[in-house]
């Protein structure tokens, strides 16, 4: 595969549009899921994905083939991100929680519950992303997602690994006390005001 | 209650050293603001652990190429328009460099304002003087012209004439739908 991508790299470097094709084909799952998590919905995490790739393929000059590739696209799809983020200017959890995914079509290798379940589970994660500073969020994804050192962390959002250190902390923390909020919130009410009392409405 | 170190420990990746599990395990007995913050991270760690990864919608790469292109002719149309602009900027200069020198030498050479008016009646006189020369030439033109080549001579003339026109007009139509076809 390592082989495979050094030899599309070098054929996209000399203009070969077919030979980077096949690098967005192989790359397309962790660059899009990356844009999701940073962005919090589906439209808005393609659009950022294909920029991402564009991005890429008009650089790729820049790239250096000692590097670790995948490094340096996300490194390019991270920056990105961030910048779409900043540029909002508005509130992230806003309005959007109702609208992730509103054109995704249902995964069909699941039965609808299981999807559900796994659409309310994409949710909960997402609302506990958006609590988090758009670089917080990158510093999480790469190395909860991806699964990334501290020191590709540093390189890939151009940081000291003591930065992203204790921008991970401050994210465990800020994630914490998000999580513990959603669960009061889901938390089922007190059964003892739940009874019924006489005047309210009879039972069925 | 202090919370500290035992807060940074718990949520630090670093290993931490015996003596150290042992202080924070005595701590958690007894602070319940700490136990909820181990339980909450570990809960927020599963969650993000158990998460299905998002995947893009069938036909990525077809869309990724589409875009490429769109995004190609768009380049090659802003290029156009803005060494356009630059032509024309160029030319905007050479005419105005042009005017006003000429401007300041017209200017230099006649001293007063009824030296300019006796030039330009100079001028116009001479103009009309040469447009009805060239009336005189083309009525004994007319005169004379068809009696020197027959009326197959005449038709041929007008018929290369007009493929000249033709081909001037295809050419002129040409050039203006290029900016259309890059997509603008």
């Amino acid at each position: 595969m390592k082989d495979n991508e050094a030899t599309w790299l070098t054929q996209a470097r000399s203009g070969d549009d077919e030979a980077f094709a096949k690098i967005v084909t192989d790359y397309q799952k962790r660059v899009f899921s990356l844009c999701y998590r940073m962005l919090g919905n589906y439209n808005d995490a393609e659009d950022a994905a294909q920029e991402s790739f564009l991005r890429a393929y008009k650089y790729l000059s820049r790239y250096d083939p000692n590097r670790s590739f995948a490094t340096w696209l996300l490194s390019i799809a991270s920056h990105h991100c961030i910048d779409r983020l900043r540029k909002k200017r508005l509130p992230i959890f806003s309005m959007d929680n109702e609208k992730h995914d509103w054109w995704k079509p249902p995964d069909p290798g699941l039965n609808p519950e299981a999807d559900l379940v796994k659409r309310q589970k994409q949710e909960r994660v997402q609302m506990m992303l958006d609590v988090l500073k758009p670089k917080d969020r990158a510093a999480v994804i790469l190395h909860y997602w991806k699964g990334y050192s501290y020191e590709e962390i540093s390189e890939t959002l151009s940081l000291s690994e003591s930065a992203i250190k204790s921008r991970l902390y401050r994210a465990r923390r800020s994630l914490a006390e998000e999580w513990q909020k959603q669960e009061a919130q889901m938390q089922p009410l007190d059964p003892i005001n739940l009874e019924r009392t006489p005047h309210e409405t009879p039972a069925f | 209650m202090k919370h500290q170190p035992f807060e940074t420990w718990l949520l630090l990746d670093d290993p931490l050293e015996p003596e150290q599990i042992q202080a924070l395990d005595d701590h958690l007995r007894t602070c319940q603001h700490c136990r909820q913050l181990r339980d909450a991270w570990a809960g927020a760690a599963a969650l993000l652990h158990d998460a299905p990864a998002p995947e893009p919608a069938p036909g990525f790469t077809q869309r990724w190429q589409e875009r490429l292109k769109k995004d190609r002719r768009k380049e090659i149309a802003t290029r156009y328009r803005w060494q356009s602009w630059i032509i024309l900027i160029l030319i905007a200069n050479v005419v105005s460099v042009l005017a006003i020198v000429l401007g300041l030498e017209f200017f230099a050479t006649y001293d007063s304002l009824i030296e300019v008016l006796l030039f330009w009646v100079y001028r116009l006189t001479s103009l009309l003087t040469l447009v009805n020369i060239l009336q005189d030439i083309i009525t004994t033109l007319l005169n004379v012209l068809p009696e020197l080549l027959p009326a197959g001579g005449w038709a041929a003339l007008a018929g290369l004439l007009g493929g000249i026109t033709l081909l001037w007009a295809a050419f002129i139509a040409k050039i203006a739908q290029i900016p259309r076809r890059l997509g603008t």
